[in-house]
This record gives structure tokens, C-alpha cells and sequence, in this order.
């Protein structure tokens, strides 16, 4: 995960990283040691953090959250935001360039091809 | 300011759709920078309509970067377009702060504004510790990525 591996350089601008979803606690902890983590994985599981911040999707799975990327700056106030898509996710790498150097704001995320290999097939059908 | 806000007016005829969003951007005058957006999801975002092809996929942005510093205010807007020669222009007087990309509507709908207070966050993480905004947060803030679960 890009944003987990640039966490350090974050920190750097004084920024810290969080995950949030609406997993249970036990199913973040095992992402966590399963893809090595080490930002802290939030668990929203009454779906109450999703739903004040209106990024809530209540047509999958019995609601989870949208994937978006928040700057909340040290006041309290966000400093960025941007909703994401399945294909369109914001790089860290741009957002990292934006906090060290705030002037114009990233672009908005675009949308990139995605071609599932055959693993990610077998598992979709698995499931 | 007003002179310019004024010739653009005229020149569009007052109507046009409200900007709300901004590209990357080059400093190419003194005064303004033009902003370009190559890949069209500005320009979709902004006038709210799909790209037509690949002729289209250029829009300037004129943005008074005299008034507000660090966060531009646009001012013009117009589409290059060989087909529809009249451009879509708006004078915009967007407050400081809320015409970033993730404002535009198309990509933000419904969702918190920049410049807003963040919501109270209180939840457990992996380790079943409550944790807060301010606990969670660095010197200067805080990158909260939202993500789908069910891993």
C-alpha cells in the first residue's frame, strides 16, 4: 500500500496516517499483520463515522464506507478531500508533494484501466 | 479584478456553469496562471459534460492568483473546442479554500467541504483502543484514508 509505505514521509510534513472501515476490530487486525500495516486501522463498526462524514454506501455488504482520502489539518479543519472509485484512487506520492509544497491541490484521481489476472478471477469466483 | 470579471461577463453572455474546480497548473503570466487539463475529468467535473474527443480535451483556466494567495480564485473558464467555438465561461467568486479538485461536484457529492470542521471521530482500532481525531492526529494533521473492508 503506497500511503503505508511513504507513512515515514508523511510523518516528515507532520502528518500521520489512519485507515478507517467498518471492519470488526479482529478482521483489521488480521489485514494488518497480513499485509504488514503498520498505520493504525480504525473500525467504525456502528457505521456511525461513515455516515457524519457522508461516506457511507449502504448498497454493499450492508453498508460500508466509500473509499475517500481525507487531510484534517492540525486545527481541526479538513485541509482536503476527495472521493475515490474503485479504478480511480489519488496516488500519495501526489499528495505528499501537495502537503510539502500547498499551493494548487492534487488533481482529482482518474480513472486507470484494471485488468484482473487470473487469481483475482478464481477468488472472485471462489467467493 | 472587476474590470476583467466584467469583460468576461460580457463576452459569455452572463451565462455559463458555476467553475468549481482547478487542474495542475504552470505559472505562465505575471498575473494569472493558466491551468490545463489534459485528461478532460476538470472540464467534465466543471461544465458537466462527458469529453467529446480527444480534440476536446484541453481547457485553459484563468485563475487570479493576486487576491487569495496560495489558493487561487478562478475567475475563467473556457473549453477549446474546434467544433463549439463558444466557450463556456463563468466568473466565479469562490471563497479561499473551497475550489480544489475535490470540491468539483462530480467527484465530491454530498461530502465535507474544505475549510469545514472535521466531524468528532471516536472509534476502536485493530487493537480495540478508542481512538479520537486528536489522539490520532500529528503536529501539523492527519491523513485519514476511508476503504471498503471486507479484505
Amino acid at each position: 500500500m503506497e500511503f503505508d509505505r511513504l507513512a515515514e514521509a508523511f510523518e516528515a510534513q507532520g502528518y500521520r496516517l489512519a485507515a478507517l472501515s467498518v471492519d470488526v476490530p479482529e478482521r483489521s487486525r488480521a489485514v494488518r499483520a497480513r499485509i504488514g500495516l503498520r498505520m493504525p486501522l480504525l473500525c467504525d463498526v456502528m457505521r456511525e463515522a461513515v455516515k457524519a462524514w457522508d461516506l457511507y454506501n449502504r448498497r454493499e455488504r450492508g453498508g460500508i464506507a466509500v473509499p475517500a482520502t481525507v487531510v484534517i489539518g492540525a486545527d481541526g479543519a479538513i485541509r482536503y478531500c476527495v472521493r475515490e472509485g474503485m479504478a480511480r484512487r489519488l496516488r500519495a506520492s501526489e499528495l505528499l508533494a501537495w502537503l510539502g509544497q500547498p499551493g494548487g491541490a492534487p488533481e482529482p484521481p482518474r480513472a486507470r484501466g484494471f485488468w484482473p489476472g487470473w487469481r483475482a478471477w478464481w477468488r472472485a469466483l471462489q467467493r | 479584478m472587476a474590470i476583467i470579471a466584467r469583460a468576461l461577463v460580457a463576452e459569455s453572455g452572463g451565462g455559463g456553469p458555476a467553475v468549481a474546480g482547478v487542474g495542475s497548473y504552470s505559472l505562465a503570466y505575471p498575473r494569472f496562471r493558466q491551468l490545463r487539463d489534459q485528461s478532460s475529468d476538470v472540464v467534465s467535473s466543471v461544465f458537466g459534460f462527458a469529453p467529446l474527443g480527444v480534440g476536446d480535451q484541453t481547457a485553459t483556466f484563468m485563475v487570479d492568483n493576486q487576491t487569495v494567495g496560495a489558493t487561487p480564485n478562478v475567475v475563467r473558464a473556457s473549453r477549446a473546442d474546434a467544433e463549439q467555438r463558444a466557450c463556456h465561461i463563468k466568473i466565479a467568486s469562490v471563497p479561499a479554500g473551497s475550489i480544489t479538485p475535490a470540491n468539483s461536484k462530480s467527484y465530491n457529492r454530498g461530502m465535507m467541504r474544505v475549510g469545514e470542521a472535521a466531524p468528532a471521530l471516536r472509534v476502536l482500532d485493530q487493537e480495540e483502543r478508542e481512538r479520537t481525531l486528536t489522539d490520532l492526529s500529528g503536529p501539523r494533521g492527519l491523513v485519514l484514508l476511508f476503504y471498503r473492508g471486507y479484505w
